[in-house]
């Protein structure tokens, strides 16, 4: 039964296929970098060769933080940070919270980047956050994340287009319910081979159809993501707490009824850390201290999620007496539905919430919505492939479909090239464009597009293979021998990664596919007039 | 009202309306949402719903068939809630 | 380990009824023109349970991360699952 007439079935896929053709593509580029970057620690840690092993928390660091924060300015003291990410830099933050003339929330401090074993400073910066040089380890990884999360423009203008494309997602979620009369009972037909239209009509709605609770809910997390910060915030610290959004940070994030400014020295940290990770069952993830030097300091410290649950604890501390003081919820002081529903919302959109086994089922979720977006945009000019102007414009999805891959490959092998060297960020940014434009010029000087499809995949193929051994050879990556003493089975497993993903791409090449294609009917020739 | 003028009103429904009535409904949810066990609620689902907020209001102006009848809906869902922001300035 | 078990027990729950569901699907078989080798009796609600029970389960039982890791699956293998045509190859 449908919910809507002609009419409003008419308007509605307008609304779903005029999205999609205008924004659709960039939307593909989000959601294939976010599945990427859901793997975004494992490329860290793989990317930095082996050598961040170093686990900061499980090791002395009590003195060295005392004498790193003890003489900055006590406006730093407001909240000091620690964590370390995974391509293994430790980063050391304290910092206090602002409002800028603009009116936007910032964090400024002093930003120490510290070796993970000796804890030597390899970088001093002061500033907010936005000011801070990316870390030179982790340039690979942080550059996928940052493409998925603004596209690589200036905030606030990335967060406000992805949380558009978001917008558009679940638009397209939407309509797709509504406009799908028959959701229940195409839920097993295969696609059909008996014409081309009617195949890309069927395999864009049999994977719509299965992908859609997930559609809806990665949308809808990512356009919140997206809009938190840059709308959210701001226009409820307008509402209830006249403009200032440090208030309005602090309310929700939850600030103790009481403050004691006496001037008290920070309890041991490595004992705390001890008691918690003995508590807890497991080696704390990263923590914060606020209000340094106080009597009412408190030491937070993170941990991961428990087995079989998908949201990690804060354990507070009273960092001038040791005094374990309980779980602190995600938001306010005590639990509340608020913190309980957003403590879904990160697990839901990163699938971080059961280590490899979650994250690969997340991989594939977001592999799902590119195929989605990528047939659907098929379907649409498969139906008006009679125009030549959109038959130009459907070469357009395989340049983006195969050309965002190649360019995070060129990235990757930007990154390994140029890592030993002062700027991995700079090149592994150039690396990307380098690639997406080879992409576009294969696009438009290959005509026939079985033999284009054959030669992307073909690249693909070839640049996956090679990447593990550029790890080792360029970035001075460790071998496998090496990696299996020290225990690193996550960088193993991404080597085999892209060596299965590189032999998948062969196997394309080479004409082995799960599905069979349809050829596609040339257009329409002029009829032909018998001889008279 | 002509053709034209009806895919006028659509669009501006559709569009600038229904992101400028998300924006209203998230800071008058402050005003009304329950404040919870940790009075933080209220403040953390006004914008968490912001993407609902746009979505109702943009599928419910694609949808409609009698567009007068969506244009006093919008105006006075965007009344209330300004009113209700509006609060705030009596109140301090 | 636990999590990882029960995913996997549920998973395969709830694809055995999916298996089941594309084997007696009527429009599949109309449109293939498929004549089923073994007769089953077509009991789609009972299945559609089956498909759902370990989402009840789980989340009863507190295991969270098994149902979100569960669900996601679901899609993804039911998704493949309808893909292939039947009796079909590569």
């Amino acid at each position: 039964m449908s919910i809507a007439n002609k009419a409003q079935s008419k308007r509605l896929l307008a609304v779903h296929g005029w999205s999609a053709v205008i924004l659709g593509l960039f939307l593909y580029v989000v959601v294939l970098t976010g599945s990427v970057a859901v793997l975004s620690h494992e490329i860290g840690l793989w990317s930095g060769g082996g050598h961040g092993h170093h686990n900061v928390l499980e090791h002395p660091l009590h003195d060295r933080i005392v004498e790193l924060v003890d003489p900055l300015d006590p406006a730093y003291h407001e909240e000091v940070s620690l964590f370390q990410n995974a391509a293994g830099s430790v980063f050391l933050f304290p910092h206090g919270h602002e409002t800028t003339d603009e009116g936007s929330f910032v964090e400024k401090g002093v930003r120490y980047v510290l070796d993970p074993v000796s804890l030597e400073i390899l970088q001093r910066e002061e500033g907010t956050r936005s000011d801070f040089a990316p870390d030179h380890r982790s340039a690979l990884d942080r550059f996928i994340v940052d493409l998925h999360v603004r596209l690589h423009a200036p905030n606030p203008w990335g967060l406000f287009a992805t949380g558009i494309l978001g917008f558009v997602m679940l638009s397209a979620a939407i309509s797709g319910i509504i406009l799908h009369k028959h959701l229940i009972k195409d839920l097993f037909v295969a696609p059909r081979l008996s014409g081309l239209l009617l195949n890309r009509r069927d395999r864009h709605i049999l994977a719509g159809s299965w992908s859609l609770p997930f559609s809806f809910i990665l949308a809808f997390t990512g356009a919140f993501f997206s809009f938190a910060g840059t709308i959210g915030l701001p226009i409820v610290a307008m509402a209830a707490f006249g403009g200032d959004q440090v208030k309005a940070f602090e309310a929700v994030r939850g600030t103790p009824a009481i403050e004691d400014e006496r001037p008290a020295p920070i309890y041991d940290l490595d004992a705390m850390l001890a008691e918690s990770k003995e508590r807890v069952g497991s080696t704390p993830q990263f923590l914060t201290i606020s209000n340094w030097g106080r009597a009412d300091a408190k030491l937070t410290v993170f941990h991961g999620p428990a087995e079989g649950k998908i949201q990690g604890s804060n354990h507070v501390y009273n960092a001038a007496t040791g005094a374990y003081e309980g779980v602190k919820p995600l938001f306010g002081e005590k639990p509340s539905l608020g913190s309980a529903v957003f403590a879904w919302v990160g697990p839901l959109h990163f699938g971080n919430f059961a280590g490899l086994m979650s994250k690969a089922i997340w991989v594939a979720l977001g592999l799902a919505t590119c195929y989605v977006t990528l047939t659907g945009l098929q379907l649409w000019t498969q139906r008006r492939h009679e125009s030549a102007v959109w038959r130009s414009m459907s070469r357009a999805i395989p340049i983006v479909g195969y050309g965002t891959p190649l360019g995070l490959l060129g990235a990757a092998f930007a990154f390994f090239a140029s890592y030993p060297g002062p700027n991995p960020a700079y090149w592994t940014a150039v690396g990307f464009i380098a690639a997406s434009i080879a992409s576009i010029i294969m696009g438009l000087t290959i005509r026939e597009r079985t033999q284009l499809s054959r030669s992307y995949q073909g690249v693909l193929a070839a640049g996956l293979v090679l990447l593990p051994i550029l790890r080792v050879t360029l970035a001075e990556g460790l071998w496998w021998p090496q990696l299996i003493s020290q225990g690193s089975v996550i960088i193993i497993t991404m080597d085999l990664l892209m060596l299965v993903c590189g032999l998948g791409c062969l196997a394309m090449v080479l004409g082995i596919t799960f599905e069979r294609a349809v050829a596609p009917r040339p257009a329409k020739q002029p009829l032909m007039q018998p001889a008279e | 009202m002509t053709w034209n003028g009806r895919l006028i009103a659509r669009w501006v429904l559709a569009g600038p309306a229904a992101f400028v009535l998300a924006i209203l409904l998230m800071a008058a949810t402050p005003f009304w949402f329950p404040k919870g066990a940790s009075n933080i609620d209220h403040l953390v689902f006004a914008i968490f719903l912001f993407p609902a907020y746009w979505a109702i209001p943009f599928t419910f102006a694609v949808m409609a068939e009698k567009l007068w009848r969506a244009s006093a809906i919008f105006l006075a869902t965007g009344l209330i809630s300004v009113l209700m922001i509006a609060q705030m300035f009596n109140q301090t | 380990m636990i999590t990882a078990t029960i995913y996997i027990c549920a998973t395969l729950l709830s694809a055995a009824a999916i298996a089941y569901l594309l084997l007696t699907d009527p429009k599949r078989a109309r449109v293939f023109k498929q004549k089923s080798i073994v007769s089953l009796p077509r009991k789609p609600r009972l299945a559609w349970v089956i498909v759902f029970s370990p989402a009840a389960v789980l989340l009863v039982a507190g295991q969270t991360s098994a149902f979100l890791a569960w669900f996601g699956t679901m899609t993804v293998v039911g998704w493949l699952m309808a893909m292939k045509r039947p009796g079909a190859g590569a």
